[in-house]
């Protein structure tokens, strides 16, 4: 779900993630919340570059841990008009013991 | 594609896009020279990547999306007939006629009446406005 507000939007995305190979101690299943913002840098006369932030909430894999809660912050950037590269950094800032206080991830999309 | 006047078509884009926004927000010069200026100048800087035109006028693609998707859909067929005249393909007219009944056969794309440039068009005081001035 998204509301824009001239460039800026605000998105909110739920979801379920299907969970094969659990023990009796963990979930099969768990919900994803995530609420966030996007922002084209640059625009109106550069739109390659998108910074996204947000803040997001999962049920934790083991059943009877705390809800993993946490913020990240990227950039989407169009490297061609068929590749396009994320990368982005946040931390879990509530949640069970061996939650991630640090992360980073980065991957590229193609399309064709 | 020829990739300069692919490069040229993503310039045109964006004109036809900042130039709707602009418009549609102000009729005052100093900001609608601004934009004519900043249209110019993407276009000479040969852009690779196509401008999201969703991001070059917001207000635009919310508030008359109907003309957006016109735009849209005669971006896709003007690319697609350039793409075809500079292919090697056999029989160039047959192509040209599929693409044509594709288009046309669009809800959103321009209506196959002829434009009427001399009195419905041209009647609205801003018509011939670039005409006159440029």
């Amino acid at each position: 779900m998204t509301k824009s507000i001239d460039r800026l939007s605000f998105h909110f995305n739920g979801g379920y993630e299907f969970l094969t190979g659990s023990t009796q101690a963990e979930r099969d299943g768990r919900c994803e919340f995530a609420l966030g913002a996007s922002y084209p840098v640059g625009a109106p006369t550069f739109t390659r570059a998108t910074i996204v932030t947000d803040v997001f909430a999962e049920q934790p894999v083991t059943r009877g841990d705390s809800t993993v809660v946490g913020t990240e912050v990227g950039l989407r950037y169009q490297l061609t008009p068929s590749i396009v590269w994320d990368v982005g950094v946040g931390t879990e800032f509530a949640g069970p013991a061996k939650r991630s206080v640090f992360f980073a991830i980065t991957g590229f999309s193609f399309g064709f | 594609m020829n990739l300069a006047r692919s490069y040229e078509f993503n310039g045109i884009d964006f004109g036809h896009a900042h130039l709707a926004e602009t418009l549609l927000k102000t009729r005052d010069q100093a900001p609608i020279e601004r934009a004519r200026l900043q249209v110019v100048d993407f276009i000479f800087s040969s852009p690779r990547v196509p401008p999201d035109e969703e991001q070059v006028a917001p207000t635009f693609h919310r508030l008359a999306w109907e003309v957006a998707k016109t735009f849209d859909w005669a971006h896709i067929f003007h690319r697609s007939l350039y793409d075809l005249f500079a292919s090697d393909v056999a029989d160039k007219e047959a192509v040209y006629r599929k693409l044509l009944d594709d288009y046309l056969a669009k809800a959103e794309a321009i209506t196959p009446h002829r434009l009427d440039h001399h009195t419905a068009l041209w009647s609205f005081a801003e018509s011939k406005a670039f005409d006159q001035v440029h």
